[in-house]
């Protein structure tokens, strides 16, 4: 084994279980979330010097929430689950959050905002993450790791509320 | 029509970090990616494709060079440099050897003509220089 691979296998100790977590998270389907795995460290053994990369935790995963959200932007609908297939992909705890649309919406309004707030509000909300431990792996101030969290939530809001009333204007139309 | 508040958003927020990825999941992810770590790391990637390449080429571009190097190259013929000495025939030469002795007073000449020139001397004839006069 060369030193690459012993490096990544270290990595994938460490940090897999977390980055497929959050890759389950973020596609609410268990075998993207192995399939985008595989394909975030497939991208990383690419990577001529792996070994210059400072933190490679966080470099990994912003990594894994852009595989995330182009996954989703190829596939709209991912979070169906097809006619037929057995329902063995959603962890049965969340079961029931899954089936909720507004799961699906609020993960489509973080796909629309920009990509520091997108990684910021992920690592803060769904990693649950604090706000220091953000400021340290994004190498940001902590005032402003918060000012981009607060940021986040408001346009999740704003995005949220004008889909809201796009959906009850088409429901008074109707 | 109701709007959604900060609260609100943060509380669908927490359900969706409930969630987590089953065992069975976890498993079969660890063994994939660990399988993938091998399997790409044997394969060649494209820069190690690139230095066999390389390398290759080299080796035959040396051996060639020395091949050539070791090949006796036949030498071209070089030519004959002309001797300063060879006899000119010139008008007043002529006028003189006419009137000594003719035709055979010429004869001094085609001789060292031919020594030197043998197929100049060959083709020369009397008159030839005749005409050229």
């Amino acid at each position: 084994m060369n030193k690459k691979q012993i490096q990544l296998l270290k990595f994938l100790e460490q940090s897999g279980p977390r980055l497929h977590g959050m890759l389950t998270r973020l596609t609410l389907d268990e075998t993207v979330a192995v399939e985008l795995m595989q394909e975030l460290f497939i991208r990383l053994f690419e990577i001529k010097q792996l070994e210059k990369i400072k933190n490679l935790q966080a470099y990994a995963c912003r990594i894994a929430i852009n595989l995330a959200f182009d996954r989703r932007r190829q596939h709209r609908s991912f979070s169906e689950i097809p006619e037929g297939r057995p329902d063995h992909r959603i962890p049965h705890v969340a079961l029931r959050l899954i089936q909720n649309e507004e799961m699906d919406m609020i993960l489509g309004a973080i796909e629309q905002l920009s990509g520091q707030t997108r990684e910021c509000f992920i690592l803060r909300y769904i990693e649950q993450m604090d706000y220091e431990q953000i400021a340290e792996r994004m190498q940001k101030k902590t005032s402003h790791v918060r000012a981009l969290c607060s940021k986040g939530i408001q346009r999740i809001r704003q995005i949220l509320n004008d889909q809201n009333a796009s959906f009850y204007k088409e429901a008074i139309n109707e | 029509m109701n709007k959604y508040t900060e609260q609100q958003i943060e509380e669908k927020l927490n359900q969706l970090a409930s969630i987590e990825p089953s065992g069975d999941s976890l498993r079969r992810m660890n063994q994939n990616v660990s399988n993938i770590i091998s399997d790409v790391a044997e394969k060649p990637t494209k820069t190690h494709g690139f230095l066999y390449y390389a390398i290759a080429s080299a080796a035959v571009l040396l051996i060639g060079i020395s091949l050539l190097y070791h090949t006796e190259i036949i030498q071209p013929p070089k030519i004959v440099q002309q001797i300063p000495t060879e006899p000119t025939l010139t008008l007043a030469h002529l006028n003189a050897v006419f009137n000594n002795g003719g035709q055979t007073a010429l004869d001094e000449y085609f001789e060292k003509a031919q020594i030197h020139r043998q197929p100049r001397a060959d083709s020369v004839t009397l008159e030839d220089i005749l005409k050229e006069l």
